[in-house]
């Protein structure tokens, strides 16, 4: 069995590729810089690095252009804007989508048809928004994480048949990624309201991250909240 | 990956584990390693059969222990679990699976049918999960996870008292999840869609059809696939996922 963890140099992305290559799973992660963490996260899990901008549509379609075939995809990659509505400029805003929304887009649009043809395969998209959540965020973040479980279940419905599955991870808090950028008092609520009343950690939610995408095999369209309880 | 079964030492009871779902959870935990308890109501023969597939199941041959009597009757609960906790210690993973279903329209569903369902499928799970917290409080770790439905995630033909039933869970999971997160203990929501066991088996044929015809994956749930999936909710794998609605529906 083929992955592709876009994102495979973050936190979670790592801790990603590490459990799907306990579990047997090879192939390819992307990272945008971090050149030193991306040669030892290949070095350990045999998996392939490939520096890719995901926010550039070009350079990422025609990365997925010459990838060989795979049965996974995990988006682990995100960005996370900070700032009120006032400060947040366009092009926050396009990154964001275009690194959380985009960047999935173009993946499922590039790997859902070839997945089909091989009689399935599963696309999980690591976010941070369960359906009904209500949360304070940044309005860049809410509205690109808004839009995984939408696209999640757009495409269990259009490819569910053909054995395709498409879900979303929605983690909570964690110790590590885009999570450390958080301000203080998020930090300080999130303590005080989730039911573990602690952070968690990526090598906590990577399990569920694969088992997403290994296991759960009737399960599509759907988010699963990993989140200590909130 | 070890090959240290994932349920290895665990101790678990079931609730409503002679047929359908509850039986498939109890060989599936069985097989993963775990000691298996169940409870059941009425039908001894079934029962006899589901702990032979237990045993049958565990990879050491050991025999589930079980308990008949109502998930509702609270001196059943409570005799079991003192008996659960002489016998082992403990409990460390709950599953409150047992559920009436009866299908009716609202015009003949009376209120006798009304208070039975919602006291075994409402009040047993809060009785079984009072019961098996003292321990799991005490030592600071446990999973309890609840069989829910998605007819509590759609408008689907379902009989209202079962609905609203397993709406119920709902709340009772967030709440219990976040008064007992403090000592480490997971409270989850499986919510299938319908299954080849239970509710599945009860709806016409032409309901069937029409769920079919939504459902991408074009096919009913099986108990042995939501079994597999349980195992994995209830591990020591499962970290950082409490008051979680997990709905398996086939894309639904």
């Amino acid at each position: 069995m083929r992955a592709l963890v876009f994102g495979g140099t973050g936190a979670v992305g790592s801790a990603v590729v590490r459990a799907l290559a306990a579990r047997g799973v090879s192939g390819v992660f992307t990272f945008r810089r971090s050149w030193g963490e991306a040669g030892a996260l290949a070095t350990q899990t045999g998996f392939d690095g490939a520096c890719v901008d995901l926010s550039d549509p070009q350079a990422l379609r025609g990365f997925l252009d010459a990838l060989p075939p795979v049965d996974v995809f995990i988006h682990a990659a995100g960005v996370a804007p900070t700032g009120a509505l006032a400060e947040t400029t366009d092009a926050a805003w396009d990154e964001t989508q275009a690194v959380t929304v985009r960047a999935a887009f173009i993946a499922a649009r590039s790997l859902v048809p070839g997945m089909a043809a091989r009689g399935g395969g599963a696309l999980v998209f690591v976010g941070a928004l369960d359906r009904g959540q209500s949360l304070p965020l940044p309005v860049a973040f809410a509205a690109a994480q808004g839009a995984l479980p939408a696209m999640a279940m757009s495409l269990a419905k259009a490819h569910g048949a053909e054995g395709v599955r498409a879900n979303v991870a929605a983690l909570g808090l964690l110790d590590a990624g885009l999570s450390a950028g958080l301000d203080e008092r998020a930090r300080r609520d999130y303590l005080t309201f989730s039911a573990y009343r602690r952070l968690g950690t990526p090598a906590e939610v990577a399990p569920a991250i694969v088992w997403l995408a290994l296991d759960a095999k009737a399960m599509n369209g759907k988010v699963l909240a990993v989140n200590g309880g909130v | 990956m070890t090959d240290t079964p994932i349920l290895q030492g665990k101790r678990a009871l079931i609730t409503g584990g002679s047929r359908g779902l509850g039986r498939a959870l109890g060989v599936a935990f069985a097989r993963a390693g775990a000691r298996v308890a169940f409870t059941y109501s009425r039908s001894t023969p079934d029962a006899d059969e589901a702990a032979a597939h237990m045993t049958q199941a565990s990879p050491v041959a050991d025999a589930p222990l079980v308990f008949q009597g109502s998930v509702a009757d609270a001196k059943h609960v409570s005799e079991t679990v003192a008996a659960l906790n002489r016998a082992w210690g403990g409990v460390d993973i709950l599953v409150n699976n047992a559920a009436l279903t009866q299908v009716l329209p609202i015009a003949l569903l009376e209120e006798e049918d009304w208070d039975r369902v919602m006291d075994v499928n409402v009040k047993g799970v809060y009785l079984f999960s009072r019961a098996v917290l003292r321990g799991m409080i005490r030592a600071k770790s446990g999973h309890i996870l609840n069989i829910g439905s998605f007819a509590s995630e759609r408008i689907i033909d379902a009989p209202v008292h079962y609905a609203a039933s397993k709406s119920a869970l709902r709340g009772l999971t967030e709440a219990l999840a976040r008064e007992v997160g403090r000592y480490g203990i997971a409270v989850n929501l499986l919510a299938p869609g319908l299954l080849d066991v239970g509710l599945g088996q009860m709806l016409l044929p032409h309901r069937i059809a029409e769920y079919l015809s939504q459902c991408p994956a074009g096919r009913l749930g099986s108990a042995d696939e939501l079994s597999e999936l349980a195992v994995f909710l209830v591990s020591d794998a499962n970290r950082f996922m409490t008051g979680a609605k997990i709905v398996v529906d086939g894309g639904l």
